[in-house]
């Protein structure tokens, strides 16, 4: 067996090459900015975005009114130069669009990078002082829009304010046609949901949510766990309605540093070396906290190819057969002796990859990823991993090379005496027909099997929670289609074992309920931490908690002895929920009752 | 006090008045909220709660509306507004301290506290007749008197002297009383009952004389020198003889002109009667009587008053009930220095209603509002929940009905057990002590408690035991009896007839005594036991009973044992004993489990003198605890409340480490205060008990272990981890 390393050097200190994307956030500081974001909260939320970007990311910021002001493309080292660029930017002056999206479209020029994208923040049409001028940075918006869209960038437009509600304005139009998308923030403060769906959805940054914390004014405590070791860097983002303040961390990492906005605080921390964060802070009474963890790993790819030479059945064949195991690990770029991605978190998961055009379905196993290749000659091919599955931000230039060395020749034998092979042929022929029987069978059922589980996805995909049942629900049917009078019911849920996820559906079944409640099936329970109940809706239902809407796909943590109101999708029929405690003492009474 | 100022505000689950305001109308929708707002709480109490009787019947005033079948010639009468008849042709009767009824059920009641007798020897007799057409008549004799005496003021002084004036507003006052009854042709009916009465036997009554004797007459010696009375030359007609003079007359003008004025369509029939029973007879204006009419007309008059009476009373007795189940509720709180005085925030509503999975909901979220909070300014304490449905007897034998029987039919206005089991399941959640009784009729009183025991209420409450909320559930038994059934007959007259002489006279056959049976009227013994428990909750109530022994003006009675030692005979209510006591066999039934919260009318002495009220025998919950087979006292359920209230207030919402600080040995901490109040009749750790706790940190709980004179209570409260959320 040979053994051969293959590996590719970073240019950057940390950064692959070929691994970028390019952002230029591009703000209206127009005058009407001033009365749609009187609080500063566009820029707050620009600053949000900026931190929270991975480090593949090179930033640009232009902010237009009159003039463009700009500052350059900077990597992940030099955000903060941007950063003094946007805090600088003053609402003030007219609307001038066209020079500002022509403007970031330069900037993006400067760069060489995979994905170019421009994210637009504006409260209104494109104005100018005269007619001719608004006439002229209209046709200069358009002709930026098409640059953009011959050059593949992609342009997302933030709509602030009343004026930006019609979608068929010019500003919207960009996105349209650069295949990016529009959002409306009817006030300075909905913008952050739009950051949230901007990072997630359109530049592909990975994030999980730790925690929801409401606060009550005094100190909270946070313990932030990483999911796994080895990370390159952590940011751990704190958001919120209302300023954190006070906030420490402890942390052992090899650096650390803080950015804090009006409504964020974000912690970057470069090699975590424990996986805990202990995080104090302090936010207004009444408020909530949300805790977002990112985590990032700047990778470079080895990859190792062991050959496996076979004597080749054809009896005229001069080489012999070859077969490539390879195997790709990952190691930091920084570090080349550090391994990376061989935490348990990753074993199993699924890691395409695609050689030479051909797809090859992977798997991690022990921090590696392995595939085989049949090799006939000396050849060079392009190796490309799909990460997007992974839940984390993975940088990693791509594709990677893979040079296979072709097999050696055949020893040449005296030629041998003619054998009559057509027995084995047709031995062989008949083996290789029961085969491909048994394949079409086994795919046939397999098809079968999709079909069946089909029904219910998101229960299946659904992995049991860590934590157990606590507590009952109390549910009472206040209003069905039918008129009928229901008795008000119990599910005593500390009685169900592990961490199963639960709808609704299940629970109004097993409480010998007939009426149909359309969506009840599309609202799940889990256990969660500090004796809650997590509740995601997947339904078209309303939900409504403390006089909020429980969005649809979202979880939200239901703590004991709050309560959730539902109009189902008929909306006609409705339930009150009421999780409530159930004291160890009276468990055991209840422990007899029927559920 | 500092932290919990009340410790007896009271929830009755009850309806009096369904056009005035209730808990679920003011509460309102409460989709997508947990509590109310403080406005919203604050306008509650200011339409339901109430400190006094008084406060009750301003705000709730209670009524009953009658109107008139044409068709069957009657009165009827409902407690809810018929939504069908036109407001002009209903008739509103408030139940207030006027209405006859209740004046006679209050003065029955205050007659029998007062005189201290057993329900055997009491003459209801004699109070009942109340409402009978003689007794308003003898009303209205003291009202007319003062009109007169007023009008003859009024007449003699001169016009313009300010003391005319003075007069003339209380003339004006009594005329307005009088005036009541001038449009209300039902309120006539004793009037002109008595009326006729008045005129056809004019002589009788006082000598017992039959008035067909009667004939005006001369003594007179005959020719033989006897004694004679020769009948006077018989006149025209019977009319009076008048001794007229001009105040009378002014009077009979005034009362006949107010007449024609307020009624919307006067009669001179009418007229005539309320001149004639608002004027002192003699001074009436003569009147041809025709004494066959007239006797036809009262004795329709009486049939029709009887039947009325009979029909109202029917209807408005369980409504009445449940009056004076609130009168002595309040009732109990008998106490010189008014300090935490019991209130009682009335529902309003039928529990059943309340009890719907409809509005669950709702009183969820208002009592989370008033009990969820650590403002205890509005917590509610106790609930009561009377007139709970007891089944009778299943599976008596069918006999066949040779004489008229009781009709053992289902009572319809009784709320279900299930009903309380759904309201406990809520009240529980917020540690509301809940007072139930069952429904008020004669076999859930003393004398049938007497005879029969408690097997059949242990039975009837199975249901509720062992279940999370049994410990807040409180059986109260035996119902208090205001009139007994055997002796609730009402002799109202009797009928008339005229003899051979032309002469009316009142029938002495049996079938014409126009009598009414009222059927019993009875208190349901929650009432009381709320009273009395919300009543012992104050301090001062506390210090009046036990004025040798120390107490702390700052704790309430929530640890007051009234089982323990004499404290039953100290602290007493205020019903009056109604039989001479159970039987040592019952006693001992009772006993044996420590079975509810019983009343007893038994015979005890206090300091040389006779208790002559009921006591409490037993004050216990339906918690049973199977080793020592024995249902828990009550006050334990609320020792354990108050605590935890007190330390959740006083830990920040159970923080650690302060809760280390409250039960450590410091003399600051509230433990230690608690121990140094020992010796106080409103002590919360009494001598014997103590406050333990220990702290598992894997689960977050602490578990505290309250002892009650040894016996130990467990009460689990979770560590406040808003300090400590893990990711």
């Amino acid at each position: 067996m040979l053994m051969v390393c293959l590996q590719t050097q970073a240019s950057a200190v940390n950064l692959p090459p070929g691994t970028s994307k390019a952002v230029v956030f591009l703000l209206d500081a127009s005058n009407s900015m001033n009365s749609n974001d009187r609080e500063g909260l566009a820029k707050d939320s620009i600053a949000q975005l900026i931190y929270s970007l991975p480090s593949d990311f090179y930033v640009g910021f232009a902010a237009y009114n009159n003039v463009v002001s700009t500052v350059g493309m900077k990597d992940s080292h030099d955000r903060e130069s941007v950063m003094q660029a946007v805090d600088a930017a003053t609402y003030t002056g007219y609307t001038n669009a066209g020079a500002g999206l022509t403007t970031a479209i330069e900037l993006l020029d400067t760069v060489d990078a995979a994905e170019k994208t421009v994210v637009i923040l504006s409260d209104g049409e494109i104005i100018m002082d005269s007619a001719t001028a608004t006439a002229e940075s209209s046709n200069r918006f358009q002709t930026a829009v098409e640059t953009a869209r011959a050059q593949g960038i992609r342009i997302h437009v933030i709509g602030l304010g009343a004026d930006m509600a019609d979608e068929d304005n010019a500003i919207f139009s960009a996105s349209a046609q650069t295949g990016g998308v529009s959002y409306h923030a009817p006030q300075a403060a909905d913008i952050q949901n739009v950051i949230d769906s901007i990072l997630l959805e359109q530049l592909g940054v990975k994030k999980n949510r730790a925690a929801i914390i409401d606060t009550d004014g005094g100190t909270e405590e946070l313990t932030v766990t990483i999911p796994s070791v080895n990370t390159s860097r952590v940011r751990i983002l704190l958001t919120s309605e209302s300023p954190i303040q006070n906030l420490k961390a402890d942390f052992n990492a090899a650096d650390g540093r803080q950015y804090s906005g009006s409504r964020y605080t974000l912690l970057e921390l470069d090699h975590p070396t424990d996986p805990t964060v202990h995080i104090t802070f302090q936010g207004r009474a009444g408020g909530q906290v949300k805790v977002d963890v990112m985590t990032e790993y700047v990778l470079t790819a080895q990859i190792s190819v062991a050959y496996t030479d076979t004597e080749p059945e054809l009896p005229d064949a001069a080489y012999y057969t070859r077969t490539a195991d390879v195997s790709v690990t990952f190691y930091d770029a920084g570090d080349s002796d550090r391994q990376m991605l061989t935490d348990s978190v990753f074993q199993g998961l699924s890691v395409p990859i695609t050689v030479d055009g051909e797809s090859i379905p992977c798997f991690f196993k022990d921090g590696t990823v392995a595939f085989q290749r049949t090799v006939t000659a000396d050849v060079m091919q392009s190796v490309q991993l799909d990460l997007t599955k992974l839940d984390t931000n993975l940088i990693l230039e791509q594709p990677i090379a893979m040079n296979l060395e072709g097999p050696p020749p055949l020893p040449v034998l005296p030629e041998p005496a003619p054998v009559d092979l057509r027995p084995q042929i047709i031995v062989g022929a008949l083996l290789l027909l029961a085969l491909v029987s048994v394949i079409i069978i086994w795919l046939a059922s397999r098809r079968k099997k999709a079909v069946d589980g089909a029904a219910p996805p998101a229960a299946q995909e659904e992995k049991a929670s860590r934590y157990g049942y606590v507590g009952r629900l109390n549910l009472y049917i206040t209003s069905t289609p039918s008129g009928h009078d229901f008795p008000p019911l119990t599910y005593n849920l500390f009685r169900i074992p592990g961490g199963k996820k639960l709808s609704l559906q299940e629970i109004l079944d097993s409480c010998n309920v007939d009426e149909p409640f359309e969506g009840a099936g599309k609202i799940f329970f889990q256990p969660a931490a500090g004796r809650c109940l997590l509740l995601t809706n997947e339904s078209d239902c309303t939900l409504m908690q403390n006089r909020e809407i429980l969005m649809k796909g979202r979880s939200y943590q239901i703590s004991l002895n709050s309560k959730v109101d539902i109009t189902f999708e008929d909306e006609r029929s409705e339930i009150a929920l009421q999780y409530r405690d159930v004291k160890p003492s009276d468990m055991r009474l209840l422990a007899g009752e029927p559920r | 006090m500092k932290i919990i100022s009340q410790t007896n505000r009271t929830l009755l689950l009850e309806e009096f008045n369904p056009e005035k305001l209730d808990l679920l109308t003011m509460i309102g929708d409460v989709r997508g909220i947990d509590s109310l707002s403080d406005d919203k709480i604050k306008e509650i109490n200011e339409a339901l709660l109430c400190r006094s009787y008084e406060e009750f019947q301003e705000k709730f005033a209670p009524c009953i509306y009658s109107f008139y079948d044409a068709n069957t010639q009657t009165v009827r009468y409902t407690l809810k507004k018929p939504e069908s008849i036109p407001e002009n042709m209903l008739t509103v009767i408030p139940l207030n301290q006027q209405n006859d009824f209740l004046k006679m059920l209050f003065s029955l009641m205050e007659s029998k506290k007062s005189q201290g007798v057993l329900n055997v020897d009491f003459g209801f007799e004699h109070l009942l007749d109340m409402i009978s057409p003689k007794k308003v008549m003898e009303d209205i004799r003291q009202v007319r008197k003062e009109i007169r005496y007023n009008y003859s003021k009024y007449a003699a002084l001169e016009e313009g002297d300010p003391a005319r004036l003075d007069v003339g507003d209380k003339l004006n006052v009594l005329f307005e009383s009088a005036s009541d009854n001038y449009n209300n042709v039902l309120a006539m009916l004793p009037l002109a009952i008595e009326d006729i009465k008045t005129r056809l036997l004019l002589g009788a009554g006082d000598q017992g004389i039959n008035p067909n004797q009667i004939a005006l007459g001369m003594l007179t010696m005959g020719d033989n020198g006897e004694l004679k009375v020769l009948e006077a030359p018989k006149q025209e007609t019977t009319a009076l003889a008048t001794i007229d003079d001009h105040i009378n007359t002014g009077l009979i003008e005034a009362l006949a002109e107010d007449y024609q004025q307020v009624n919307e369509c006067p009669t001179d029939y009418v007229k005539d009667l309320v001149v004639r029973t608002f004027c002192p007879l003699p001074s009436t204006i003569q009147t041809q009587i025709d004494v066959e009419r007239e006797v036809a007309n009262y004795n329709s008059y009486l049939q029709f008053y009887k039947e009325a009476k009979d029909g109202f009373i029917k209807v408005v007795k369980p409504l009445v009930e449940k009056m004076l189940g609130v009168r002595m509720f309040f009732d109990q709180y008998k106490c010189r220095v008014k300090g935490m005085v019991p209130t009682l925030l009335v529902a309003n509503i039928r529990p059943e209603m309340l009890a719907k999975s409809t509005n669950l909901p709702t009183l969820h979220a208002y009592l989370n509002s008033t009990n969820g909070k650590n403002n205890f300014s509005d917590t509610v304490w106790y609930a009561i929940f009377p007139n709970v449905s007891i089944n009778p007897k299943e599976g008596a034998k069918l006999r066949r009905e040779r004489f008229a029987g009781n009709i053992h039919k289902q009572n319809e206005d009784v709320n279900s057990m299930e009903t309380l089991a759904t309201l406990l399941d809520v009240l529980k959640d917020y540690k509301v002590e809940t007072f139930f009784s069952f429904e008020g009729r004669d076999d859930t009183t003393f004398d049938n408690v007497a005879a029969e025991g408690v097997q059949k209420y242990i039975d009837r409450c199975e249901p509720l035991v062992g279940r999370p909320y049994s410990e807040y559930a409180i059986p109260c038994i035996p119902n208090f009896t205001v009139i007994p059934k055997n002796k609730s007959g009402v002799t109202l007259d009797k009928l008339m007839t005229i003899n051979d002489d032309n002469v009316a006279q009142l029938s002495d056959a049996k079938e014409d005594i126009m009598r009414l049976w009222i059927e019993g009227v009875y208190i349901g013994a929650s009432y009381v036991a709320a009273g009395f428990r919300a009543a012992c909750q104050c301090p001062d109530y506390l210090h009046d009973h036990y004025r040798r022994k120390k107490f702390d003006s700052e704790l309430p009675g929530v640890r007051y044992d009234v089982e323990s030692g004499d404290h039953a005979l100290w602290t007493r209510t205020t019903m009056p004993k109604e039989i001479t006591g159970f039987t040592n066999t019952i006693k001992d039934q009772i006993n044996r489990r420590n079975f509810g919260w019983v009343f007893a009318s038994e015979n005890a002495a206090l300091d040389g003198k006779n208790i002559t009220e009921i006591t409490i025998y037993k004050a216990r919950n339906l918690l049973y605890d199977p080793e020592r087979a024995t249902y828990e006292p009550a006050y334990k359920t609320q020792v354990t409340t108050y605590i935890e209230r007190i330390l959740r207030h006083a830990t920040g919402d159970f923080k650690e480490d302060r809760i280390k600080m409250f039960f450590s040995n410091n003399p600051a901490s509230q433990k230690s205060q608690w121990v140094a109040k020992q010796d106080c009749i409103n002590a919360v750790l009494d001598e014997g008990d103590d406050l333990d706790y220990s702290i598992d940190e894997s689960t977050g709980l602490c578990d505290l272990t309250i002892y009650f004179d040894g016996n130990a209570r467990n009460l689990e409260v979770e560590i406040n981890r808003l300090s400590s959320k893990k990711s």
